[in-house]
């Protein structure tokens, strides 16, 4: 079919162009390319829906996919694919990127400028296969600090496919993207390839590979001088990139790194924990929920039920559905993790999160784990539901095991560090707060190393991209906060709602008292607690915050040491239903069983020795 | 025989990996990559260290990848014997070393020492940088 409408911008411009799809098969459209070149912001741009932009390699874990609008009543179907270096299936993250490229009518390759060496080499790759390709050349602003330029068009003669140039943090050269994007054709394979087919088969083969990816590296390197310009001296770079550079390394240093680690932590602290937790958290939930929402849904409901029944309990009452999970999502969840995510997307817009990546990967092979896995675990100090889900973006299924489980049973959610915090000052203070934290720490070198050396097959090394640092923005802080901050609600919440529906039904039906009794052996004997804190630890399971909630109540009756003794035992107990369902999706059956059988002998465990110790000292 | 001379025999992997392909059927056309355009020239005088083992702040140039399930992935990076490479951090207690590669002076990379020992590099300059 030959197009009658040469006159329109996306009609093809000549017979060899773009693929056109039978009538019945929309146009499928693959973007693919390095970790952090900005896929996700042209998928963006292309398609109006928003895909985790983010500046830390490797955030894609899994592909959007939208309908997008080609004009004149065309359609196609955009998809976004896991950053790679190159095709050759070696993790999981390229094999799903890779069936999604090869299968492609049409690829749009974005590399960036900054770093032309390394990302050309895909680029060359998608030429050798064969595949209809547009080259975007990202950050074209950011080449522009270290005084290279680059000769675009000499690209595109080399290259033998259409080469735009953008910046799209900007939101410059989107619009040239789209208007060339159906001149998108097969190019130029490199000097002396064989057949693409040939080829293919080829590089599937290790030894062949090897040759084939050495060649395709020194054609591409002689490429990249003919269309790169170096600047005259060094001088000419300018000084914000070189502030950057040092700011950069400043913070890979050991002891100044650290500092700064510790000085963000503490940040941290004080944000979400004193201000969020603390004085937000007291405004709306203490003042708006529990003084008017709640009072107000449980008079209107008691103009139509009657205030002891049954249902108006299940719906109202102490655990009700509309009472206490309204006041516990709305009043105390959804506060924290906006904040946290809040924080936690600037440092991750910055660029700040590599570094830390790099600091930690030392301790972290200890674990079996590398510095990539210190993404998951900070995103479990704000919600370990959340972050079981990003255990994917890990390469093996040993790693990922070895991070769901620590997740599972060390980590802390902010949830719970909010009313933590509360509770240290009864329970020590300071002192408090080492204990805890130390004895966290220890459980969670424990239980890494043992999975590491339990565990068959070898974790993978770190091999990062550091991206240069810069200032946050605004636009991706908020979308980022925003798609995160949904995903909680969207996902953790329905499971709490129907958590606390569970305890309804529990104190209604009396099997709340039952399980109590069921427990109080191991709380009065082995954690020397009263027998009704056996109450917070069965509210404990099906969310760890309520369970340190109900110790609120209790705390009054406690001494320092059964405060702590009760935080520890909580802290390390089962994660909650919503984490638990998660951990199920993510990691089988098996497995996630294991898991929670390990989380609850780890708290009674560490529990007892703490109540136990502290007896013996006469504390 | 000295060590550098024992080095220096050993063929690299460089000429293990690109001169076969001058007679290999498949290729065949390909031997107008000559040698001489090949950016790597064996010095005599080679000793080699492992990565993990080069000063922080110094330059190398490397020399082989010992392990081949992480040339390939090192080549798609622009690591490959011959590259000139700064070594700008080295984080204690096992940790990565941060390189960047001479000729792309906006890419910097870290390495987890499991890879680090796999690559043989030279030291060519001891340089202290500026940086702290």
């Amino acid at each position: 079919m030959k197009p009658s409408s040469q006159s329109t911008y996306l009609a093809p411009k000549s017979a060899q162009n773009a693929a056109q799809p039978e009538a019945s098969k929309p146009l499928r459209i693959v973007l693919a390319g390095n970790p952090n070149v900005g896929k996700s912001v042209v998928f963006h741009a292309l398609s109006g829906v928003y895909a985790n932009v983010s500046n830390f390699p490797g955030t894609t874990v899994e592909t959007a996919k939208a309908d997008i609008n080609l004009g004149e009543g065309k359609t196609a179907y955009l998809e976004d694919s896991p950053g790679i270096y190159g095709l050759a299936g070696l993790t999981d993250e390229e094999k799903v990127a890779e069936a999604a490229i090869l299968e492609a009518d049409l690829v749009i390759n974005v590399i960036a400028a900054p770093t032309i060496e390394r990302d050309l080499f895909l680029t060359q790759q998608l030429l050798d296969y064969g595949l209809q390709v547009i080259v975007a050349v990202n950050q074209m602003d950011e080449l522009a600090t270290s005084g290279r330029t680059l000769d675009l068009a000499r690209l595109e003669n080399h290259l033998g496919v259409p080469v735009v140039g953008m910046s799209a943090q900007k939101g410059e050269g989107l619009d040239a993207l789209r208007h060339r994007l159906m001149d998108a054709k097969r190019g130029h394979p490199m000097a002396e390839a064989p057949p693409a087919d040939i080829l293919r088969a080829l590089e599937k083969q290790p030894i062949e590979q090897l040759k084939l990816f050495g060649l395709r590296r020194q054609f591409i390197n002689r490429l990249v001088k003919t269309v790169i310009q170096r600047p005259a001296s060094p001088s000419a770079t300018t000084q914000s990139s070189s502030v950057s550079r040092r700011l950069g390394h400043w913070l890979l240093h050991p002891v100044i790194g650290a500092m700064a680690t510790i000085i963000v932590l503490l940040a941290l602290y004080q944000i979400v924990g004193v201000w969020v937790a603390g004085d937000l958290v007291n405004l709306i939930e203490g003042k708006l929920m529990l003084e008017l929402v709640v009072p107000a849904i449980q008079q209107g409901l008691g103009l139509f039920l009657p205030k002891s029944g049954v249902l108006f309990q299940l719906l109202a009452g102490e655990f009700g559905v509309l009472t206490m999970s309204l006041q516990y999502i709305v009043g105390v969840l959804f506060p924290l993790v906006l904040g946290f995510y809040i924080y936690l997307s600037i440092l991750e817009d910055c660029g700040y999160l590599p570094r830390l990546a790099v600091l930690s990967d030392g301790l972290l092979s200890k674990v079996g784990l590398n510095g990539r896995a210190i993404i998951p675990m900070i995103l479990g100090l704000g919600c370990v539901t959340m972050a079981t889900v990003s255990t994917r973006m890990l390469a093996s299924s040993r790693e990922r095991t070895i991070a769901a489980a620590l997740l599972a049973i060390t980590i802390p959610c902010s949830a719970q560090l909010g009313v933590i915090m509360g509770l240290m000052a009864v329970a020590g203070g300071l002192w408090g707060w080492a204990i805890y934290l130390g004895l966290l720490l220890v459980l969670f070198g424990l239980i890494g190393s043992v999975l590491n050396r339990i565990l068959p097959g070898r974790s993978t090394a770190l091999m990062m991209d550091l991206p240069p640092l810069r200032w946050p923005n605004l636009k991706n802080v908020s979308q980022k906060t925003w798609i995160r901050t949904k995903g909680f609600v969207f996902e953790a919440a329905p499971l709490f709602v129907l958590g606390s529906l569970i305890v309804s039904i529990l104190q209604v039906t009396g099997g709340l008292t039952l399980l109590q009794q069921l427990l109080s052996p191991l709380v009065v004997g082995l954690l020397k607690l009263p027998a009704e804190a056996a109450q917070v630890f069965v509210m404990g399971m099906v969310r760890r915050d309520f369970g340190v909630a109900g110790l609120f109540f209790l705390a009054s009756k406690l001494s320092a040491v059964q405060v702590l003794t009760s935080l520890v035992t909580i802290t390390l107990f089962v994660p909650c239903l919503a984490s638990a369902t998660v951990l199920w999706k993510e990691r089988g059956r098996l497995e996630s069983s294991v898991i929670l059988v390990a989380s609850w002998l780890a708290a009674f465990l560490v529990g007892g020795v703490v109540a136990h110790t502290a007896f013996w000292l006469h504390l | 025989m000295t060590v550098s001379q024992v080095f220096s025999r050993i063929p690299t992997h460089f000429n293990r990996v690109v001169l076969p392909l001058l007679n290999n059927p498949l290729t065949e056309g390909m031997a107008t990559i000559k040698q001489e355009e090949s950016t790597y020239q064996p010095s005599a005088f080679v000793s080699a260290i492992s990565l993990n083992r080069a000063i922080e702040g110094s330059q190398v140039d490397i020399i082989q990848i010992l392990d081949d399930t992480l040339a390939p992935q090192l080549l798609r990076l622009g690591i490959m014997p011959g590259v000139h490479l700064h070594i700008i951090r080295k984080t204690p207690g096992g940790g990565p070393i941060v390189i960047q590669i001479e000729d792309n002076p906006q890419s910097e990379l870290a390495i987890g020492q499991d890879y680090a020992r796999q690559i043989q590099v030279q030291q060519v300059q001891a340089v202290a940088d500026s940086s702290p």
